[in-house]
Protein backbone atom coordinates (compact mmCIF):
# COMPACT_ATOMS: atom_id res chain seq x y z
CA UNK A 1 0.00 0.00 0.00
CA UNK A 2 1.40 3.74 -1.05
CA UNK A 3 1.50 5.47 2.27
CA UNK A 4 0.58 8.21 0.07
CA UNK A 5 -2.90 6.83 -0.32
CA UNK A 6 -4.62 7.25 2.89
CA UNK A 7 -6.33 4.05 3.92
CA UNK A 8 -9.25 5.82 5.89
CA UNK A 9 -10.61 7.25 1.95
CA UNK A 10 -9.95 3.93 0.34
CA UNK A 11 -13.26 2.48 1.00
CA UNK A 12 -15.43 5.26 -0.10
CA UNK A 13 -16.95 5.58 -3.41
CA UNK A 14 -17.18 9.50 -4.55
CA UNK A 15 -20.27 10.41 -6.45
CA UNK A 16 -20.38 13.35 -9.22
CA UNK A 17 -23.63 14.12 -10.66
CA UNK A 18 -23.23 16.43 -13.75
CA UNK A 19 -25.53 17.75 -16.59
CA UNK A 20 -25.45 16.07 -19.66
CA UNK A 21 -23.93 18.61 -21.61
CA UNK A 22 -20.10 19.55 -22.89
CA UNK A 23 -20.08 22.16 -19.77
CA UNK A 24 -21.50 19.97 -17.72
CA UNK A 25 -18.48 17.20 -18.74
CA UNK A 26 -15.80 19.61 -19.03
CA UNK A 27 -16.74 20.93 -14.62
CA UNK A 28 -16.80 17.08 -13.82
CA UNK A 29 -13.57 16.40 -15.39
CA UNK A 30 -12.30 19.30 -13.42
CA UNK A 31 -14.09 18.01 -10.27
CA UNK A 32 -13.03 14.53 -10.51
CA UNK A 33 -9.36 15.69 -11.30
CA UNK A 34 -8.88 17.74 -8.00
CA UNK A 35 -10.64 14.96 -6.24
CA UNK A 36 -8.19 12.08 -7.15
CA UNK A 37 -5.14 14.74 -7.35
CA UNK A 38 -5.67 14.97 -3.58
CA UNK A 39 -4.68 11.29 -3.73
CA UNK A 40 -0.70 12.53 -4.37
CA UNK A 41 -1.34 10.25 -8.25
CA UNK A 42 1.39 11.66 -10.39
CA UNK A 43 0.57 14.21 -13.70
CA UNK A 44 1.09 11.17 -16.14
CA UNK A 45 -1.65 9.07 -13.90
CA UNK A 46 -4.46 11.97 -13.41
CA UNK A 47 -3.95 12.64 -17.47
CA UNK A 48 -5.06 8.89 -18.00
CA UNK A 49 -7.71 9.35 -15.93
CA UNK A 50 -9.12 12.79 -17.68
CA UNK A 51 -8.68 11.45 -21.07
CA UNK A 52 -10.92 8.29 -19.93
CA UNK A 53 -13.49 10.39 -18.09
CA UNK A 54 -13.40 12.99 -21.20
CA UNK A 55 -14.37 10.03 -23.54
CA UNK A 56 -16.89 8.08 -21.74
CA UNK A 57 -18.57 11.35 -20.73
CA UNK A 58 -18.82 12.81 -24.51
CA UNK A 59 -19.88 9.39 -25.50
CA UNK A 60 -23.05 9.70 -23.43
CA UNK A 61 -23.76 13.41 -24.11
CA UNK A 62 -23.41 12.77 -27.87
CA UNK A 63 -25.03 9.58 -28.06
CA UNK A 64 -27.03 8.17 -25.29
CA UNK A 65 -28.62 11.69 -24.94
CA UNK A 66 -28.20 12.36 -28.22
CA UNK A 67 -27.55 15.80 -27.74
CA UNK A 68 -30.56 16.72 -25.52
CA UNK A 69 -29.55 18.96 -22.56
CA UNK A 70 -31.95 17.59 -19.57
CA UNK A 71 -30.17 13.92 -19.02
CA UNK A 72 -28.26 13.61 -16.07
CA UNK A 73 -25.17 11.64 -15.73
CA UNK A 74 -23.74 10.14 -12.60
CA UNK A 75 -19.74 9.62 -12.08
CA UNK A 76 -18.47 7.17 -9.33
CA UNK A 77 -14.92 7.08 -8.25
CA UNK A 78 -13.35 4.80 -5.84
CA UNK A 79 -9.52 4.85 -5.41
CA UNK A 80 -8.11 1.66 -4.29
CA UNK A 81 -3.97 1.62 -4.56
CA UNK A 82 -2.51 0.73 -7.10
CA UNK A 83 -6.32 0.99 -9.13
CA UNK A 84 -8.77 3.87 -9.61
CA UNK A 85 -12.27 2.07 -10.31
CA UNK A 86 -14.75 4.65 -12.22
CA UNK A 87 -18.07 3.71 -12.71
CA UNK A 88 -20.82 6.16 -15.04
CA UNK A 89 -24.38 5.77 -15.04
CA UNK A 90 -26.87 7.32 -17.38
CA UNK A 91 -30.49 6.92 -18.34
CA UNK A 92 -29.95 7.81 -22.12
CA UNK A 93 -30.29 5.34 -25.54
CA UNK A 94 -28.30 2.20 -25.14
CA UNK A 95 -25.36 1.55 -27.30
CA UNK A 96 -26.76 0.08 -30.91
CA UNK A 97 -26.42 -3.86 -30.69
CA UNK A 98 -26.06 -3.25 -26.61
CA UNK A 99 -22.43 -3.59 -27.00
CA UNK A 100 -19.35 -1.02 -27.38
CA UNK A 101 -17.66 -0.21 -30.26
CA UNK A 102 -14.16 -0.88 -30.60
CA UNK A 103 -13.00 2.05 -31.62
CA UNK A 104 -9.97 2.90 -34.45
CA UNK A 105 -6.53 4.61 -34.54
CA UNK A 106 -5.22 6.52 -37.12
CA UNK A 107 -4.18 4.79 -40.43
CA UNK A 108 -0.25 5.38 -39.95
CA UNK A 109 -0.53 4.39 -44.09
CA UNK A 110 -2.41 7.15 -45.26
CA UNK A 111 -1.72 10.99 -45.31
CA UNK A 112 -3.51 13.54 -42.88
CA UNK A 113 -6.69 14.48 -45.28
CA UNK A 114 -7.26 11.07 -45.52
CA UNK A 115 -7.64 10.08 -41.92
CA UNK A 116 -11.10 9.84 -40.15
CA UNK A 117 -12.43 12.10 -38.08
CA UNK A 118 -13.91 10.00 -35.09
CA UNK A 119 -13.42 6.38 -33.71
CA UNK A 120 -10.47 7.80 -31.75
CA UNK A 121 -11.89 8.31 -28.31
CA UNK A 122 -12.85 4.38 -27.52
CA UNK A 123 -9.53 3.42 -29.14
CA UNK A 124 -7.91 5.86 -26.11
CA UNK A 125 -9.67 4.27 -23.54
CA UNK A 126 -9.15 0.38 -24.50
CA UNK A 127 -5.42 1.80 -24.32
CA UNK A 128 -5.97 4.24 -20.77
CA UNK A 129 -8.47 1.73 -18.94
CA UNK A 130 -8.62 -1.97 -18.44
CA UNK A 131 -11.54 -3.90 -17.53
CA UNK A 132 -13.74 -1.70 -19.55
CA UNK A 133 -17.28 -3.19 -19.37
CA UNK A 134 -20.54 -1.68 -20.59
CA UNK A 135 -24.14 -2.66 -19.38
CA UNK A 136 -27.30 -2.36 -19.85
CA UNK A 137 -29.74 -2.34 -16.56
CA UNK A 138 -33.39 -1.47 -16.50
CA UNK A 139 -33.16 2.31 -17.64
CA UNK A 140 -29.44 2.37 -17.00
CA UNK A 141 -26.38 2.36 -19.09
CA UNK A 142 -23.54 1.60 -17.29
CA UNK A 143 -19.56 1.73 -18.32
CA UNK A 144 -17.09 0.60 -15.83
CA UNK A 145 -13.28 0.67 -16.33
CA UNK A 146 -10.36 0.49 -13.99
CA UNK A 147 -7.32 2.97 -14.54
CA UNK A 148 -4.14 1.23 -12.65
CA UNK A 149 -1.68 3.85 -11.21
CA UNK A 150 2.19 4.02 -13.27
CA UNK A 151 0.13 2.00 -16.51
CA UNK A 152 1.49 4.73 -18.48
CA UNK A 153 5.03 3.43 -18.01
CA UNK A 154 4.20 -0.04 -19.51
CA UNK A 155 2.39 2.13 -22.64
CA UNK A 156 5.22 4.19 -23.12
CA UNK A 157 7.51 0.95 -23.34
CA UNK A 158 5.35 -0.55 -25.13
CA UNK A 159 5.26 2.27 -28.05
CA UNK A 160 8.73 2.52 -27.56
CA UNK A 161 8.92 -1.33 -28.55
CA UNK A 162 6.84 -0.47 -31.78
CA UNK A 163 8.44 2.55 -33.20
CA UNK A 164 11.82 0.41 -32.42
CA UNK A 165 10.23 -2.94 -34.70
CA UNK A 166 11.53 -2.54 -38.73
CA UNK A 167 8.76 -1.61 -40.97
CA UNK A 168 7.18 -4.21 -42.91
CA UNK B 1 -12.51 30.06 -29.05
CA UNK B 2 -10.01 32.43 -30.44
CA UNK B 3 -7.56 31.77 -33.06
CA UNK B 4 -4.76 34.45 -34.42
CA UNK B 5 -3.62 33.96 -38.01
CA UNK B 6 -0.32 35.50 -39.27
CA UNK B 7 1.71 34.88 -42.28
CA UNK B 8 5.07 34.10 -41.23
CA UNK B 9 8.74 32.80 -43.73
CA UNK B 10 5.81 31.69 -46.51
CA UNK B 11 3.84 29.85 -43.94
CA UNK B 12 0.62 30.79 -42.10
CA UNK B 13 0.85 29.85 -38.48
CA UNK B 14 -2.17 29.82 -36.56
CA UNK B 15 -1.90 30.56 -32.90
CA UNK B 16 -5.22 28.54 -30.87
CA UNK B 17 -5.13 30.96 -28.08
CA UNK B 18 -7.10 28.50 -25.96
CA UNK B 19 -6.34 26.34 -22.88
CA UNK B 20 -8.53 23.27 -24.26
CA UNK B 21 -9.80 21.82 -27.81
CA UNK B 22 -11.77 19.49 -26.32
CA UNK B 23 -15.97 18.61 -27.29
CA UNK B 24 -17.23 22.19 -26.05
CA UNK B 25 -14.60 23.78 -28.59
CA UNK B 26 -14.45 21.61 -31.18
CA UNK B 27 -17.14 22.79 -33.30
CA UNK B 28 -16.49 26.63 -33.12
CA UNK B 29 -12.42 25.61 -33.76
CA UNK B 30 -13.49 23.71 -36.93
CA UNK B 31 -15.43 26.46 -38.47
CA UNK B 32 -12.79 29.56 -37.49
CA UNK B 33 -10.28 26.99 -39.33
CA UNK B 34 -12.79 26.41 -41.98
CA UNK B 35 -12.60 30.53 -41.94
CA UNK B 36 -8.38 31.02 -41.95
CA UNK B 37 -7.71 27.66 -44.45
CA UNK B 38 -9.63 28.84 -47.30
CA UNK B 39 -6.86 30.76 -49.25
CA UNK B 40 -3.84 31.29 -48.53
CA UNK B 41 -0.15 29.24 -48.28
CA UNK B 42 0.80 25.23 -48.89
CA UNK B 43 1.64 25.55 -45.14
CA UNK B 44 0.18 25.79 -42.34
CA UNK B 45 1.29 25.82 -38.61
CA UNK B 46 -0.84 25.26 -35.90
CA UNK B 47 0.62 26.74 -32.94
CA UNK B 48 -0.25 24.92 -29.47
CA UNK B 49 0.97 26.66 -26.73
CA UNK B 50 -1.51 27.60 -25.02
CA UNK B 51 -3.25 24.69 -25.54
CA UNK B 52 -3.03 22.57 -22.45
CA UNK B 53 -5.82 19.59 -23.34
CA UNK B 54 -7.64 18.25 -26.05
CA UNK B 55 -10.01 15.14 -26.85
CA UNK B 56 -10.74 13.21 -29.64
CA UNK B 57 -13.42 15.28 -30.25
CA UNK B 58 -10.75 18.27 -30.83
CA UNK B 59 -8.66 15.77 -32.16
CA UNK B 60 -11.32 14.63 -34.96
CA UNK B 61 -11.75 18.99 -35.74
CA UNK B 62 -8.03 18.93 -36.53
CA UNK B 63 -8.53 16.04 -38.77
CA UNK B 64 -11.48 17.85 -40.44
CA UNK B 65 -8.83 21.15 -41.07
CA UNK B 66 -6.15 18.78 -42.94
CA UNK B 67 -9.23 17.54 -45.05
CA UNK B 68 -10.59 21.00 -45.96
CA UNK B 69 -6.75 21.37 -47.03
CA UNK B 70 -6.89 18.35 -49.32
CA UNK B 71 -3.23 16.84 -50.39
CA UNK B 72 -1.66 19.46 -52.09
CA UNK B 73 -1.48 21.76 -49.10
CA UNK B 74 0.30 21.01 -45.47
CA UNK B 75 -1.18 21.47 -41.41
CA UNK B 76 1.81 20.73 -39.37
CA UNK B 77 1.24 21.13 -35.88
CA UNK B 78 3.85 22.44 -33.05
CA UNK B 79 4.41 23.18 -29.08
CA UNK B 80 2.36 20.50 -27.68
CA UNK B 81 2.07 20.06 -23.67
CA UNK B 82 2.44 16.79 -22.28
CA UNK B 83 -1.55 15.83 -22.32
CA UNK B 84 -1.75 16.96 -26.07
CA UNK B 85 1.25 14.47 -27.11
CA UNK B 86 -0.46 11.89 -25.25
CA UNK B 87 -3.21 11.66 -26.88
CA UNK B 88 -1.79 12.21 -30.63
CA UNK B 89 0.88 9.26 -29.37
CA UNK B 90 -2.63 7.14 -28.14
CA UNK B 91 -4.10 7.59 -31.77
CA UNK B 92 -0.77 7.27 -33.42
CA UNK B 93 -1.80 10.48 -35.19
CA UNK B 94 1.96 11.10 -34.27
CA UNK B 95 2.89 9.16 -36.91
CA UNK B 96 0.31 11.12 -39.53
CA UNK B 97 0.97 14.55 -38.59
CA UNK B 98 4.20 16.47 -38.82
CA UNK B 99 5.29 17.89 -34.87
CA UNK B 100 7.49 20.18 -34.21
CA UNK B 101 8.72 20.82 -30.73
CA UNK B 102 8.69 25.29 -31.20
CA UNK B 103 7.42 27.55 -33.60
CA UNK B 104 11.19 27.96 -33.51
CA UNK B 105 11.94 24.69 -34.55
CA UNK B 106 8.75 24.37 -37.51
CA UNK B 107 10.18 27.49 -39.08
CA UNK B 108 13.74 27.11 -38.97
CA UNK B 109 14.42 23.71 -38.97
CA UNK B 110 17.32 23.58 -41.07
CA UNK B 111 19.31 26.11 -38.51
CA UNK B 112 18.78 23.87 -36.00
CA UNK B 113 20.30 20.85 -37.16
CA UNK B 114 23.61 22.78 -38.65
Amino acid sequence: MDPSIAPDQTEQEVVFRLAATNEGVRAAIRNASDYIAEFNVSQEDLTSVELSLAEVLNNVVEHAYDGTTDGVVELRIWIQDPHIYIRILDTGRPMPNGRLPLGNPADVGREGCEQDEGGYGLYMIRQLARKLRYTRFGPYNQMSFRITLGAHLYLDAQSEAMNEMPSL
Amino acid sequence: MNLTAEPLDNCLVITVDEPRIDAAAAMEFKEKMRGLLEEGPERFILNMSAVDSIDSSGLGAIVAAMKMLGPDRKLELCALSNKVKTVFRLTRMDAVVTIHTTLEDALHPLQRAS
